[in-house]
């Protein structure tokens, strides 16, 4: 492959940058390093650490943390929770109450689409924002270990937005990305290639031609985007913008197609780049477009999620990026996280056991009274397990609805890997839809418009982009127009229960949905399939939200609708 | 269930000479070696690693059996080994960031030391003579693959 030279944008090597890996190394890295030879002794560290400081929160009066001292006394003191059980609580800091789950106040609120439909809120607090920040200084470390000339160029690394509204008490809430962006100090700044201000534009095109226009200059060595589909998409805008993007790159502009909305600060500070211009062009007249490998032959390494409903993504990132090294991203949300891959081979990573306090539940158990909880030290190899986390943003024995399973050790940590949410929930793109917001949206629909609609059933169907197929049974009014209908009026009420839902689908993330009318007499049918399999008749029940890949396999689709 | 043993360095140094990699280390360096592996028990019918997993160590068999599966890409499953006492997989994730390439299960209870590929990459950071030591190995396995792919162009 012949390549363009970029050595212009280089940053030229510099103290900062030893500073920078030393720093890490001994933050962040060398303390987790440390703790994986005895993950045990780091967890009771941990959460006693966590219950000295929150002993005289009001969760932490009422439940004595005072005379925690050890993991015993923990799970005898404090029942597992879920964001419902906790709610009250988080309820009180949203307005500014102190002292009510944790000793120190939040600086924001992570938000992240909840179980019952409305958004659920972390608090990020100074401690919790180090205990995340943890996971992130290891998994930098190791990759700037593994590949040193790393900071040697810039980093792709987009946030999104910290500040989506704010608090009956006055804080902010969003994406927790978008805040950490913004706090890096300057000297740190210069390494990346995109500025924090590109988290506030909304519209999708802008987002990426503005990410493009910063990045297309730079000698990109690293891009860091949690959903491979993203990382697709990002060289599909890179080859079908690329003659704008010259242009702009000529003359120092920001196409004015892409102003709209857009911060000021986003559209100016672009010097004109003649030369860089003239490579670019030189791609184009070989290529056809520019592509992510001709425009930065120094790109070492993609990180992004490749655990869980991934894989079908990954596997077309080898036609876009060759042979690129991916590395996973660490299994993380807004409540934590779980794992930092120090490997780029497969999707697991090794418990954070420094960061949060975790507890483990065999995949069988989680309906026992009596359930056996697992510390780290505790784990097999290759099997499931629901995990709990105990976190400084006063979530504790939080039951997070995932699944996870151990893939590997290292030294005696277990190496973790997402499976998939827990039951009755999908998440194809982050949008954790659950069975009683489809329940709930199908409700609001056919009350609100009269539709007929005797069985309905939703389910993931992958495409590019992936999308929901609605299998349904409908009544002999519902002709035409109205099967268009309905299709919408379902993807707007789940718009309206699911926050991520619909960011999901502003962001063409996820497809519209399509609605796929079954003939008459098939969920019938499918019940007595389930009875001929064994089930009691009066337990069968045809879920409206299919965790079953293969669920409309072999059913008989009379007619399909998309939405609009 | 497969819970963390005591490790015994000198037992551990003893099976990892037999291993290719570690062979041609001195007596020091593998005895560094054998103090950075920890060491973990399997029950009878536990898979110790499945194939296209992470790959973070070297396992290396301390006392009983296991099976070595590798599945086809039309999901046909083939038995590629068998390891006992002093037999080992994942050598090469040592030094290469591939997946797993097979899936091993314990046929009995069997004990394995793990060496994290993290900590041998440690050791040849800071004991270059250690990659020297690897060079033989390496070139050895060069001109093994190179014979395979002649005698698979004269079977064709």
């Amino acid at each position: 492959m012949s390549a363009v030279v970029t050595g212009r944008e280089k940053v030229r090597k510099s103290p900062i940058q030893r500073l920078l890996k030393t720093w890490l190394g001994f933050s962040a890295a060398n303390k987790f390093d440390d703790a994986t030879w005895d993950p045990r002794a780091a967890q009771e560290a941990k959460l006693l650490e966590l219950m000295e400081r929150n002993a005289g929160s009001d969760y932490g009066k009422e439940h004595g943390f005072a005379d925690v001292r050890s993991i015993e006394d923990y799970r005898s003191a404090v029942p597992q929770n879920t964001y419902e059980t906790l709610e009250p609580y988080i309820e009180r800091t949203l307005r500014a109450e102190k002292n009510v789950l944790t000793a120190d106040d939040p600086l924001m609120f992570a938000t992240t689409s909840g179980t019952t439909g409305s958004a659920k809120y972390i608090p990020v607090t100074p401690s919790y924002l180090h205990e995340y920040s943890h996971g992130v200084h290891v998994h930098t470390y190791r990759m700037f270990t593994d590949f040193p000339d790393l900071l040697d160029g810039k980093l792709l690394v987009p946030s999104s937005n910290d500040v989506e509204g704010v608090s009956e008490g006055g804080l902010p809430y969003g994406a927790i990305s978008g805040y950490l962006t913004k706090t890096q100090p300057k000297p740190i700044k210069r390494f990346y290639a995109l500025p924090y201000e590109l988290c506030k534009v909304k519209n999708v095109e802008a987002k990426y031609y503005l990410m493009l226009r910063n990045a297309v200059p730079a000698d990109i060595r690293l891009i860091v985007m949690p959903n491979p589909s993203s990382l697709t998409l990002l060289a599909e805008k890179m080859g079908t913008l690329s003659e704008e993007l010259v242009h702009d790159v000529r003359n120092g502009t920001v196409n004015e197609a892409y102003h709209e909305g857009v911060p000021d600060v986003l559209l100016k500070g672009f010097s004109p780049d003649p030369d860089r211009a003239d490579e670019l062009e030189a791609v184009i007249k070989r290529s056809g477009s520019l592509t992510p490998r001709e425009i930065w032959p120094n790109l070492r390494l993609l990180s992004c999620w490749k655990g869980g409903t991934m894989p079908l993504y990954l596997r077309k990132l080898p036609n876009v990026y060759g042979d690129l090294p991916v590395r996973d991203l660490g299994y993380m949300a807004s409540e934590g996280r779980g794992a930092t891959p120090l490997v780029n081979s497969g999707a697991g990573g090794v418990l954070n056991v420094t960061s949060h306090f975790f507890e483990f539940l065999p995949e069988g158990e989680r309906d026992d009274p009596n359930p056996t909880f697992l510390t780290a030290d505790e784990l097999e190899s290759n099997r499931e397990y629901f995990i709990y986390f105990t976190t400084s943003a006063g979530l504790y024995r939080y039951d997070i609805n995932d699944v996870v399973r151990v893939v590997d050790y290292y030294r005696q940590t277990p190496v973790i890997q997402f499976v998939r949410k827990g039951q009755g929930m999908t998440n194809i793109t982050g949008e954790k839809l659950t069975e009683s917001q489809v329940t709930g949206a199908l409700v609001d629909t056919v009350d609100s418009g009269g539709f007929d609609v005797q069985h309905f059933t939703a389910a993931v169907e992958w495409g590019e982009p992936p999308r929901y197929a609605f299998y349904a049974e409908l009544g002999d009014s519902m002709v035409g127009e109205r099967i268009a209908e309905l299709v919408g009026a379902i993807d707007r009420a789940l718009s309206a229960r699911n926050i991520e839902y619909e960011a999901k689908r502003e962001s063409q993330r996820l497809g519209a949905p399509v609605l796929k009318r079954v003939a008459p007499g098939t969920y019938q049918a499918l019940r007595q399939k389930r009875v001929a399999e064994g089930a009691p008749e009066a337990q069968v029940k045809i879920p409206q939200l299919s965790t079953d890949m293969e669920f409309g396999a072999n059913l008989d689709v009379l007619e399909e609708v998309t939405a609009e | 269930m497969s819970p963390a043993t005591v490790a015994d360095p000198v037992a551990i140094e003893e099976v990892f000479a037999r291993v290719p990699l570690l062979a041609h280390l001195s007596d020091r360096q593998r005895s560094r070696m054998a103090s950075l592996a920890t060491t973990r028990l399997y029950d009878e019918g536990s898979i110790i690693v499945k194939q296209g997993d992470t790959s973070m160590a070297l396992y290396v068999v301390l006392s009983g059996r296991a099976t070595i599966d590798r599945e086809s890409e039309a999901g046909k499953s083939v038995r590629v080994d068998e390891v006992e006492h002093g037999g080992f997989f994942g050598e090469m994730g040592l030094i290469e960031d591939l997946p797993r390439a097979a899936t091993v299960t314990a046929e009995e209870p069997t004990e394995c030391a793990l060496l994290a590929k993290w900590d041998f990459q440690n050791e040849l950071r800071t004991d270059p003579d250690i990659a020297l030591a690897l060079l033989p190995v390496l070139g050895a396995r060069i001109r093994e693959l190179d014979d395979q792919l002649v005698r698979l162009h004269h079977a064709r």
